[in-house]
């Protein structure tokens, strides 16, 4: 009996804290979503009213999507200096969002070739210094990316450089290649050498085991490594902040970061153009939480 | 051409070979720039006055050190990765106890970690700073809605670094989670029944059990969380951007402030090496300690 008790008393200790995580979790991000659905009078009062939006509730995906104001308002809904930067706000977004996509895709791509390549000579060849290289690349990892940041800023500032997406690709490929490789390799490395010699005694080359015997294989690995660089990339800030001068090479982490001047925050286009940011990663984490999870837990994997 | 079989390279040309994209990267990306970084740091530089460029040996690392800032800087890093590190990793610890336990809904719990790891630093920050808010903030509201006075989140000097810890540990707990989870995990059913026999209770078998087993991932937490805290940027320039009066400027938001505010890019590069001296020094002495656990 008293065991019984026991066991129930640390059953509800268990959930109580449990749910006390997840509200820790969930809390917040449900309030910048639900301030993403306010207007400014809902938002700027010192009384928040939790369940009273904007109607329609969408207006401020509608004004950041469209550049126009929602149905049914009039110019008068709004402050007029708001009202003046819709448009803009509009084409920046799109042109953000876009630039996000095409960055975090390119340099996911060179990464995992590249790294792939590189995993794949470390399990399956020997070569001179091929120790000391892996330490080499590994070591890259506890340098601040700040230190690189400044001569690089001043080089592509002499080359004009700067404000293209293409600079931002290659110093982010350079900074997460490392990890690409660390998590390829550890993937590669559970493949069974009997494998890769039985192939090159049957005449394959060495390209075609890469792609036809490893790649299938250490698909998990792939997956998991090429997740781990875009959700890096989408996230990345300070590369972005530094390296982008203009609407032309603007990554969402800086779009949603404008919303704060000097002077003032706009704190409803912000919270929305947030969630826009934050919506397609935690897609991803969710589609693809069985790799993720299995990543991290190898300690390899941090965005 | 056609139908002649390419030779294929030996294994020694193939290994290096593969390398060479990359050392293209690498060498562009992160060697050449912590080379002229160097060059940089012992040389008058600034945007500003593009044509002075006098060697000065280690001016740049004294005027860096001499700085009026620099006191309060290297306290508030510390300060703030000492408290985010801790925090950091005992809630973590904490909730990757509860997780391991058996309840409706784990999976799902567990699953909800990914949120916060998936949510850009940027954008956490920005979160934070709207639930900070003095006048309109849901946690004021809330304080009042109790009967308490509304507290200064981001604009009183005293609290402010605190309010930056909590939403630095929303964003990173995760991920410290998901790898303790695993440690947790492995430890094996029948050294718990053993020493349930033995009449160990929870704290000891926390103890004598747990931990010994999980060290080596609490001291990777260890590694890396401190590496993060003691660069911080995006999180302090989202909420904080280093205010009020400097109390939330860490080394890694004031690198940015030198360096590309001030464009004082000798000052940058110098404090820049001195933080990454810094850094390699407390990786060198986790990774003893590593390595000491797993033999």
């Amino acid at each position: 009996m008293k065991a019984k008790t026991k066991r129930i008393a640390r059953k509800t200790i268990t959930l109580i804290f449990a749910i006390a995580v997840a509200l820790f979790i969930l809390l917040p991000f449900y309030w910048l979503v639900t301030l993403s659905f306010k207007r400014d009078a809902q938002i700027y009062t010192a009384t928040p009213q939790p369940f009273s939006y904007a109607s329609p509730f969408y207006a401020n995906y509608y004004m950041l999507l469209t550049g126009n104001l929602p149905p049914g308002w009039s110019p008068e809904d709004m402050a007029g200096s708001r009202l003046a930067r819709v448009p803009m706000y509009s084409q920046w977004f799109i042109r953000a969002f876009v630039n996000t996509v095409y960055t975090s895709a390119l340099t996911t791509l060179i990464c995992i070739v590249a790294g792939a390549l590189s995993a794949y000579a470390f399990v399956t060849s020997r070569f001179p210094l091929k120790n000391k290289l892996y330490i080499g690349y590994f070591a890259t990892r506890t340098i601040p990316a700040t230190i690189l940041l400044i001569p690089t800023f001043m080089v592509f500032l002499t080359l004009r450089w700067t404000d293209k997406n293409e600079a931002i690709i290659l110093v982010l490929s350079g900074i997460l290649l490392p990890y690409a490789i660390w998590i390829l390799k550890e993937y590669f490395a559970t493949i069974p050498r009997d494998l890769y010699d039985a192939a090159r005694v049957d005449g394959c080359s060495r390209f075609g085991i890469l792609w036809k015997i490893f790649f299938p294989v250490a698909m998990p690995g792939i997956i998991a490594a090429a997740i781990f660089v875009f959700m890096a990339v989408w996230q990345s800030f300070l590369v972005a902040l530094i390296l982008s001068r203009s609407v032309n090479s603007m990554q969402m982490s800086v779009y949603v970061s404008n919303f704060i001047t000097d002077v003032d925050i706009d704190e409803g286009f912000m919270a929305t153009a947030g969630v826009f940011a934050a919506i397609p990663p935690i897609i991803i984490a969710f589609l693809f939480q069985k790799y993720i999870v299995r990543g991290l837990m190898q300690g390899a994997i941090k965005g | 051409m056609v139908g002649k079989k390419p030779r294929e390279l030996s294994d020694k040309w193939f290994g290096l070979l593969a390398q060479i994209p990359v050392f293209i990267l690498l060498g562009l990306v992160v060697i050449f720039p912590l080379i002229y970084a160097l060059n940089l740091s012992l040389f008058e530089n600034n945007l500003r006055f593009p044509l002075e460029h006098d060697f000065i040996g280690f001016g740049n690392y004294y005027t860096v050190v001499t700085a009026p800032l620099f006191r309060l800087v290297v306290q508030n890093t510390v300060f703030f990765t000492i408290l985010a590190v801790t925090a950091i990793t005992l809630f973590s610890l904490g909730v990757a106890l509860v997780f391991n336990e058996q309840f409706k809904g784990r999976g799902l719990a567990r699953t909800l970690l990914l949120v916060p790891w998936a949510i850009p630093a940027i954008v956490n920050g920005l979160m934070w700073k709207e639930l900070y808010s003095t006048n309109f903030g849901v946690i004021n509201w809330l304080l009042q809605l109790g009967g308490l006075s509304p507290v200064g989140w981001l604009t009183d000097k005293n609290v402010a670094m605190y309010s930056v810890v909590i939403a630095q540990v929303w964003k990173e707990f995760p991920w410290a989670t998901l790898l303790l989870l695993a440690g947790v995990a492995a430890v094996p059913e029948d050294l718990f029944d053993a020493s349930k026999v033995d009449g160990a209770n929870f704290i000891q078998r926390f103890r004598h059990v747990t931990l010994p087993l999980i060290r080596p991932m609490i001291i990777l937490v260890l590694i890396f969380e401190t590496m993060w805290s003691l660069w911080a940027f995006d999180v302090i320039y989202a909420i904080t951007r280093g205010g009020p009066s400097a109390s939330t400027t860490t080394l890694g938001y004031w690198l940015y402030e030198v360096a590309f505010r001030q464009m004082e890019f000798g000052e940058g590069a110098a404090l820049s090496y001195i933080m990454g001296v810094v850094i390699l020094v407390i990786a060198y002495v986790y990774i003893r300690a590593l390595y000491r656990e797993t033999g």
